[in-house]
């Protein structure tokens, strides 16, 4: 599978958390290809299974489809639109930003702020926070309010941008990414019979609480579950607890993680030579690998981490190469996975 | 025409491209072409009458920028910006590097990564880096060079009704509607001047007056307006949607008063919709217009531009066709005023 061509695809679609019906209905067709069972549960994680013919067994690969983004909050006397973040975003980076305001229908906007030569002297030095910030949407006041209903989603304007190197960049690579390997694992391994029934887990609402995941992770009620996720790559402005891009899946340790699965996953990719690098996370690690963990009677769970620079923000950048060895190191875990349980202890 | 030329690069200093598009697509309407050492072009129109009155039409073909100044040992790109850009509509843009326009993005590290009192801070653009995808100082020299200019990456688009956002509104507007009044012949001699570097101080516009030595100039701008939300009434200097600008006076200079009085009787005479510039700051070509060589009368007349010197200016297109017809109306009558004046004399 062409995984850039899948990103691609993906980033440009819009859903943030609890809005995204787009990218569930999308997945729902893409993972119907080659699996034995597909559905949207209640709250919109997409649920696919691969059965096996001859063993038992469930494995749970996982992904989160919500992206960060915004909200209309009001509309004001001119037509501009007022908004709220959902999910952690940085103000300093929404000045100046392209947006999609999808009221009624989608509407193109630009995020402003008062001109400078209006700013008082500590304006111009300060940052300029949400309350400062509008959305230009081109609109009369009346028109707006016909168009943009309060509570409205916004999400960055999706530029894709091809970089050197294999580089990346666009929005919502956090972690459509991710999602766009599940498809390409289920690619690779379509006529497999891995010999236990694995699922495809693409869930809703990561960004605001790890909720999707919990109710997939309920539902499927795994054996065993790996989530995939991205972490923080290195950039000039930060190198501590951070991973350079191109150094191949980053998997976790810590108590969120099952020490003996995790352990064996290590020498599974040390017998294929994947290079990898491990990250330490003492405590909880922010993705579905903690919802997962304690959903029904506990599930024995792995993180499974993607290098990625200015997370959070439009232009999120990877390395294709650190896509492809996180697929080959999946591939190569679930073929070596046996239901026996060997793995678990 | 306004999609192709904002989309064109031309930071001060590096307006070679738009000044041969200009070159190509006008060349034919014009009665003698001079292209100075600076870059300026200037395209002679001959008047339908013997007179020994010049007109001359000023618009700039630069934009604002950015410069390389350094590349990092991991192969990041070090910048200096180019004309005045506020710092915090920097991070997170796209933007095209040197001459082969390699494409890269203004990096951040991720809001997870930043302490409270990091969050409370404006990044300076010293402290940006462009990310092109290179891991190495030796890999990004081979295609990246100290000097290279950058300009933002922003697609035109248009936004709701006859909005719309782009780069370097400021002033490819002017240089539109030049070269579309080019294919019309007028009873004076006109001259139409694209300038180099009036981002940089009006340095283009100088040379190209003491060349011309004009006896009547209009200078085509774009202005800032500041009816957005967060700005009282009072103090919007213009408005989108209300036509073209005539300035008073600003910064750098004073409009001559006859000149405008016969603007704006055109404008009344042919209900051509006209607002006045409600601030003194800001200065356009019409400062070194006016006093180059034996001095001049001169006039700007100008788009509403909102966030100007971002990479989303927001301007109107029913503004853009009256300050069309407006400029026009000024060329075919600018005779009588010209007879005027000298009878005044």
């Amino acid at each position: 599978m062409n995984i850039i061509k899948e990103i691609k695809q993906l980033s440009s679609l819009s859903g943030i958390s609890g809005y995204e019906h787009r990218i569930s209905q999308y997945l729902a067709n893409k993972f119907k290809k080659y699996c034995d069972e597909v559905y949207i549960d209640s709250i919109g994680n997409v649920i696919a299974l691969k059965r096996s013919e001859v063993g038992s067994g469930k494995v749970m690969l996982e992904a989160h489809i919500d992206e960060i983004g915004m909200m209309v909050k009001s509309i004001d006397d001119n037509g501009f639109v007022l908004i709220t973040s959902v999910g952690g975003i940085d103000p300093r980076i929404l000045y100046g930003n392209v947006v999609n305001v999808h009221g009624v229908r989608d509407f193109i906007g630009v995020i402003g702020a008062k001109p400078p030569h209006v700013m008082t002297d500590d304006e111009y030095s300060d940052v300029i926070d949400f309350d400062k910030l509008y959305i230009d949407v081109g609109m009369s006041a009346e028109e707006a309010k016909q168009n943009i209903p309060i509570g409205s989603p916004v999400t960055f304007d999706c530029l894709n941008t091809e970089l050197e190197s294999g580089y990346f960049a666009s929005k919502s690579l956090d972690d459509r990414a991710s999602v766009a390997i599940l498809l390409d694992v289920l690619e690779t391994i379509k006529d497999v019979d891995l010999g236990y029934d694995l699922y495809f887990c693409a869930c809703v609402q990561e960004e605001v609480g790890l909720r999707g995941s919990l109710t997939a992770a309920y539902a499927v009620n795994p054996d065993v579950a790996i989530a995939i996720d991205v972490t923080h790559a290195t950039t000039p402005d930060e190198s501590k607890g951070t991973f350079k891009c191109g150094c191949g899946p980053v998997i976790c340790k810590g108590p969120n993680i099952h020490k003996t699965l995790c352990n064996n996953f290590i020498s599974c990719l040390n017998n294929a030579s994947i290079p990898f690098e491990i990250e330490v996370e003492s405590g909880n690690t922010g993705t579905d690998a903690w919802s997962i963990q304690t959903a029904k009677e506990g599930i024995p769970t792995l993180l499974l981490s993607l290098p990625l620079k200015y997370m959070h923000t439009p232009v999120e950048t990877l390395n294709i190469k650190d896509c492809e060895s996180v697929s080959s190191a999946l591939v190569e875990f679930l073929k070596s996975y046996k239901r026996t349980g060997d793995m678990l202890c | 025409m306004l999609k192709i030329l904002t989309e064109l690069n031309a930071v001060a200093g590096n307006e070679e491209k738009i000044a041969d598009f200009i070159l190509s697509q006008v060349s034919g309407y014009a009665d003698d072409i001079i292209r100075d050492s600076m870059g300026n072009l200037i395209f002679l129109k001959k008047g339908k009458k013997q007179t020994s009155k010049k007109i001359a039409l000023f618009a700039h073909m630069d934009e604002v920028g950015l410069i390389c100044t350094d590349i990092t040992d991991d192969g990041y790109i070090k910048f200096d910006c180019v004309g005045h850009i506020d710092d915090r509509v920097l991070l997170t843009q796209k933007v095209l590097v040197g001459d082969d326009e390699l494409p890269g993005v203004i990096g951040i590290k991720a809001v997870h990564l930043q302490e409270k009192e990091e969050r409370k801070k404006v990044i300076k653009k010293e402290d940006m880096y462009i990310d092109i995808g290179f891991s190495t100082k030796e890999e990004a020299q081979k295609h990246v060079s100290k000097g290279d200019y950058i300009a933002l990456d922003s697609p035109y688009v248009r936004l709701n009704g006859r909005r719309f956002k782009a780069k370097a509104i400021d002033d490819r507007v002017g240089c539109a509607i030049m070269m579309e009044l080019m294919h019309d012949k007028y009873d004076c001699d006109v001259y139409f001047c694209f300038s180099v570097q009036e981002e940089m101080g009006m340095r283009g516009s100088s040379v190209l007056t003491r060349r011309i030595k004009p006896d009547v100039a209009l200078v085509l701008e774009a202005t800032t307006a500041s009816d957005t939300a967060f700005v009282p009434e009072h103090l919007y200097a213009t408005r989108l949607g209300e036509g073209p600008v005539i300035s008073l006076m600003d910064k750098g200079s004073y409009s001559d008063i006859a000149l405008r009085k016969f603007i704006v009787g055109l404008a009344q005479k042919r209900n051509i919709k006209y607002q006045f510039k409600l601030t003194s700051n800001g200065a356009n070509d019409s400062r070194v217009i006016q006093t180059a060589g034996g001095g001049c009368v001169v006039n700007a007349i100008s788009l509403p531009c909102r966030y100007i010197h971002s990479a989303v200016s927001v301007a109107d297109g029913g503004d853009y066709d009256e300050m069309k017809r407006l400029v026009r109306a000024v060329l075919n009558d600018i005779g009588s005023f010209i007879e005027k004046g000298s009878e005044e004399a």
